[in-house]
């Protein structure tokens, strides 16, 4: 059986000290059940990296905390539920103010989030995933189908989510947003997660993991 | 693409109301404010507009979440009703709180009347607040090119937000062409939706479309450029298209300025940070071409494009580089408090 150790080195966290709740498994509280085996597992899969930017941050409490391990943790296990399995590797944390967020901390249009992904991204090779508290609009995030790996690259880059006051539906719009950025359209059938309503049964096909599993953002097994 | 969120018999105006209550649902509470203002906006004198109108105003002065607050602001300032503007007026009047400011003035530029320029300038001196100040200028400058008022050009306040930085030359060797596209959607379908309608001349139409920086712009243009000669004005707005929820959005709205012979032209987003500046002639069949450069702003692409509106005719040629230009800004590493 690979180490921890191993697996931490080969999705990029160092390992002393190592955090194994907060560096390895990405969480932010102690309150969502999270299994480091399995993570450990799931590692022998493909898989991709996750930025989680929360926006107007100094306005996020702990149940925001506690629902942003939620959705990272429903991720892992619909995407290793997946018709092939794949895994969501390192998962870190960024902030940006509510002053530097110039408003956008509410956001408004689809303009506006595009303008978001726009102006801000981490210069590494995770998928940026913005948190808004705040998305006024019929629907509960956004993010471009088969997004770009290149940070440079013009256009979207990174998926928008909205997160809901501690309880809701984010997980599963942050499992959503990402299957999109990774490659998947809508599919009309209620038990799939790229139906495009939710809540829905989550289920990622075996031709969808392909799809995904070819994106350029998915990292070899460790 | 998106996700819509919450069941069917939530997605009601009822549904919306009850979340915003603080009752059990399955809505966030961004997409019921959406849901409000999607029924207001499409239809304000009637019953359930009405309804939605008044409860985003009792969210306005009553939610106890200040960003629930700040929300149904900027969801009133996308309502064309009476009702909505009188609610904005009294939020940039009395308000304090910097980001009620800023997202009452931003619906105040779509919304208001001459008398308003006063009102948000006012809001602009009052405001402590850097991003509030910020807004509530660019509002009244956004607003002056709707209603064709000329403002005192010497009033750096009345400048928007980038309008001064230096243009990036197009230099790097591989460039990408700006180029004439099919309408991505059905020439019907090409107009903003009610909430957005306001941000575009009543006489805009879909005269095309171009790809530029990965993205299809549906081009809006006034049907009258004419009085673009005379006064400050909004030719027209790029529209993007939200496909899986068949929408569109506002992207860009482009505001001109007599100047000289021609005009000069602003490219700005719908709150007012801008993308292009440039400048633009008359050619003897009163059509208009104007070029613009990308402008020095964290995210940018060099590009320089021409384009030009003969009647409802509309061509554009251009370059930009193919990367960009201006690093993107970079968001701190989170240490859990
Ligand atoms: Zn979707």
């Amino acid at each position: 059986m690979p180490s921890l150790k191993q697996r931490a080195a080969c999705i990029g966290i160092a390992t002393s000290p190592l955090s194994v709740r907060r560096d390895f498994m990405g969480q932010l509280t102690n309150s969502v059940p999270v299994s480091v085996r399995q993570q450990v597992d799931r590692l022998g899969s493909k898989f991709v990296h996750v930025n989680c930017i929360q926006v107007g941050s100094d306005q996020f409490t702990s149940a925001d905390f506690v629902e942003i391990d939620r959705a990272v943790a429903r991720t892992r296990d619909l995407y290793a539920a997946a018709g092939r399995s794949m895994g969501v590797g390192r998962v870190q944390h960024f902030v940006i103010s509510t002053a530097d967020a110039r408003g956008r901390d509410v956001i408004n249009s689809d303009g506006e989030a595009e303008s978001l992904t726009d102006e801000w991204t981490v210069p590494n090779d995770a998928l940026d995933l913005f948190l808004v508290r705040m998305y006024v609009g019929s629907t509960a995030g956004l993010s471009r189908v088969d997004g770009p790996c290149d940070k440079d690259a013009k256009g979207m880059d990174g998926s928008v989510v909205e997160m809901n006051a501690g309880g809701g539906l984010s997980d599963f719009a942050t499992a959503h947003e990402l299957g999109h950025y990774l490659g998947l359209s809508h599919r009309n059938n209620s038990t799939a997660l790229m139906n495009p309503t939710i809540p829905n049964g989550g289920v990622i096909t075996t031709s969808e993991a392909d799809n995904m599993r070819d994106h350029c953002r998915m990292k070899n097994p460790c | 693409m998106s996700v819509l969120i919450g069941s069917r018999k939530d997605r009601t105006v009822s549904g919306a109301i009850a979340a915003l209550d603080g009752k059990p649902t399955t809505l966030t509470t961004g997409t019921a404010i959406g849901i409000l203002v999607e029924a207001a906006a499409a239809s304000p004198g009637s019953q359930a507009g009405k309804r939605a109108t008044t409860a985003l105003t009792k969210a306005l002065t009553g939610h106890e979440e200040p960003q629930v607050r700040v929300a149904a602001a900027k969801a009133l300032g996308r309502i064309d009703a009476p009702a909505a503007v009188r609610a904005l007026r009294r939020v940039a009047d009395d308000e304090v709180d910097g980001q009620l400011v800023a997202a009452a003035s931003e619906g105040l530029a779509r919304l208001g009347t001459r008398a308003d320029t006063r009102r948000l300038t006012g809001a602009a001196d009052r405001a402590t607040w850097e991003h509030a100040v910020t807004a509530a200028g660019v509002s009244t400058r956004l607003l002056a090119h709707r209603l064709g008022l000329r403002l005192d050009p010497a009033d750096v306040a009345l400048r928007l937000p980038g309008e001064d930085a230096p243009t990036l030359p197009v230099t790097g060797r591989i460039k990408a062409r700006i180029h004439d596209v099919e309408l991505p959607v059905p020439r019907k379908a090409a107009v903003p939706d009610p909430q957005w309608a306001a941000l575009v001349p009543s006489d805009a139409a879909p005269v095309g479309a171009f790809d530029c920086g990965g993205r299809t712009h549906v081009v809006l243009a006034t049907g009258d450029p004419a009085r673009l000669r005379e006064a400050p004005g909004v030719a027209g707005a790029l529209l993007g298209t939200n496909e899986s929820m068949g929408t569109t959005y506002v992207r860009w709205v482009v505001l001109t300025r007599p100047e000289g012979d021609g005009v000069a032209v602003t490219v700005a987003r719908p709150t007012g940070e801008v993308g292009f500046v440039g400048t633009g002639s008359w050619g003897d069949d009163g059509s208009l071409t104007v070029t613009v450069e990308a402008v020095d702003a964290p995210g940018a692409t060099a590009a320089r494009a021409t384009a030009t509106l003969r009647g409802r005719t509309f061509t554009i040629d251009g370059r930009a580089e193919r990367a960009l230009t201006v690093p993107r800004l970079v968001p701190a590493a989170f240490a859990p408090r």
